[in-house]
């Protein structure tokens, strides 16, 4: 009797932790699915087996750690599952490296572009600079929790947002471009009022 | 510090993650270094629009429904009542709720349109005296003491992020509790709030569709909160005591009291509560939930308050 009660308190804390813990940041994983997969039931699909898996390994989450970080990690290894099983994992390729060399420096430009053309830019660029760079600067990982959920080098993944930010800017630039800048401001002016 | 150095730490800086010290050296540097300081600008600016986007963009905004389904699911799967494993993949698949989520996209792309300035005759956008963005579709000047009371700019705020963080969001530090345990806590009204809202005129017709209730707490504020779907958008009824007796008792008057962010706010209230309908469609629209959900909301709770 006291063996089912002690498992039932055991249960009820280990759901408590995971609700307190792990739930809160469904927003966050269901919007980078969304990001990565396009489609809204696969997106849900993959946040839903995430949770499952985190549930039944939430003995191993470390209280005090980035939950949020391990998620992703979780979220991101069930996607590359998935992916390899649909025959659809894509390698970087040298050529993706040689492009980001050559982007020269774009001023900022941000500012006056709607949200639509800011996701246009971003898909613009390779995905491996893409994903380091909305880990980081969207969902504020640090580098080393990237690293994890890319599961590459700490110093990969600084090379990555270092050259996926200049990619990101470059394709900003276009965009800005071909408002113009007076147009641009005209825009923002516009907008504002 | 060089340049070397503040491009390696200008993450952490932005992240607010450096030492006092370290903090103190990138900011000396800054203030000596035009090239930094662009760059920093440029970091941040990128930065900001990114996660704009992401938080704008309504294809990547999480269904209520869903994350609901998937608590309740990973509730029983944690307290090992499930029967079939399968069940928690299952049920995103069914087809009502791929059709759900198909209106939701949908109505996410029509409410980009919708979210754009809108105009309005003078009458219906009288603004108050109370905040820039509170306002009453009564001439202004006409307010009345409880019209005012509901249009309070806390209230209306606390009412909006409410709505994001729970019914949209799923974002609440503290878990909702069921309503009617926290009618017989906190505040009698709450007791049977939703059947009567279910069963009332408001819902008669068929176009608004009760999704859920709870009772929550955002700001320091409890409410009571009835989650609808009309058109496909997500309609959060919330009702919270008042901190003060209105002398005028019921308002019988609903307003549109606030817009921020997309959101619209109507308001409406009793002798000791305030009711807020908030929901990302049309002024119009909004206002138009409001009013046939008034009078049996109204009825409910002045019945409580006796």
């Amino acid at each position: 009797m006291f063996g089912i009660e002690t498992r039932n308190t055991k249960r009820e804390e280990r759901w408590a932790g995971f609700e307190r813990e792990a739930l809160p940041h469904m927003p966050d994983l269901f919007r980078i699915a969304m990001w990565l997969v396009r489609d809204r039931a696969e997106a849900e699909d993959l946040v839903q087996e995430t949770y499952a898996q985190a549930l039944a390994s939430f003995h191993r989450y470390r209280a005090n750690t980035n939950i949020r970080a391990w998620l992703m990690t979780i979220m991101y290894r069930t996607r590359s599952k998935r992916s390899r099983a649909a025959g659809r994992l894509r390698l970087a390729d040298d050529s993706e490296e040689r492009i980001a060399e050559s982007v020269a420096f774009e001023p900022p430009i941000a500012q006056g572009l709607t949200d639509e053309e800011v996701l246009h830019a971003l898909e613009r660029i390779p995905q491996q600079y893409r994903e380091a760079v909305v880990l980081s600067d969207v969902e504020e990982l640090s580098y080393k929790e990237v690293a994890q959920v890319l599961q590459v080098p700490v110093g990969t993944v600084m090379s990555r947002l270092n050259r996926g930010r200049k990619l990101l800017r470059a394709e900003l630039a276009v965009y800005a471009n071909s408002y113009g800048i007076g147009a641009a401001g005209r825009k923002r002016s516009v907008d504002a009022d | 510090m060089q340049c070397r150095e503040f491009g390696e730490m200008v993450d952490s800086y932005l992240k607010d993650e450096l030492l006092v010290e370290t903090n103190h050296g990138v900011i000396t540097h800054l203030e000596a270094c035009p090239a930094c300081r662009s760059e920093l600008a440029a970091r941040r600016e990128t930065r900001e629009a990114l996660r704009r986007a992401f938080d704008h963009a309504p294809e990547f905004q999480l269904r209520p429904e869903f994350a609901f389904q998937l608590r309740n699911e990973l509730k029983m799967e944690a307290f090992g009542k499930r029967n079939n494993s399968d069940n928690l993949f299952a049920f995103v698949m069914r087809p009502q709720w791929l059709a759900i989520a198909a209106c939701l996209v949908v109505a996410g792309m029509v409410g980009i349109f919708a979210f754009r300035p809108q105009g309005g005759s003078p009458n219906e956008l009288a603004r108050t005296a109370t905040s820039g963005e509170v306002r009453s579709d009564l001439p202004a000047g006409e307010l009345s003491g409880a019209a005012v009371r509901l249009a309070s700019f806390e209230k209306t705020e606390a009412a909006i992020g409410d709505h994001q963080n729970c019914a949209i969001k799923y974002n609440l530090p503290e878990e909702p509790i069921d309503l009617n345990e926290a009618g017989r806590k906190y505040d009698t009204a709450y007791i049977d709030l939703a059947q009567a809202v279910r069963s009332g005129e408001g819902l008669r017709a068929g176009d608004i569709k009760y999704v859920e209730d709870h009772s929550c707490i955002y700001d320091g504020r409890r409410f009571a909160h009835i989650i609808l779907e009309h058109k496909g958008r997500t309609i959060s009824l919330l009702v919270a005591e008042t901190d003060e007796d209105s002398t005028k008792g019921e308002n019988a008057d609903v307003i549109a009291c606030s817009q921020r962010d997309g959101f619209q706010v109507s308001c409406f209230g009793t002798k000791r509560h305030s009711v807020f309908v908030v929901s990302d469609s049309t002024e119009a629209d909004n206002l138009m939930l409001a009013r046939r959900l008034a009078p049996t909301v109204t009825k409910h709770i002045a019945r409580a308050e006796v």
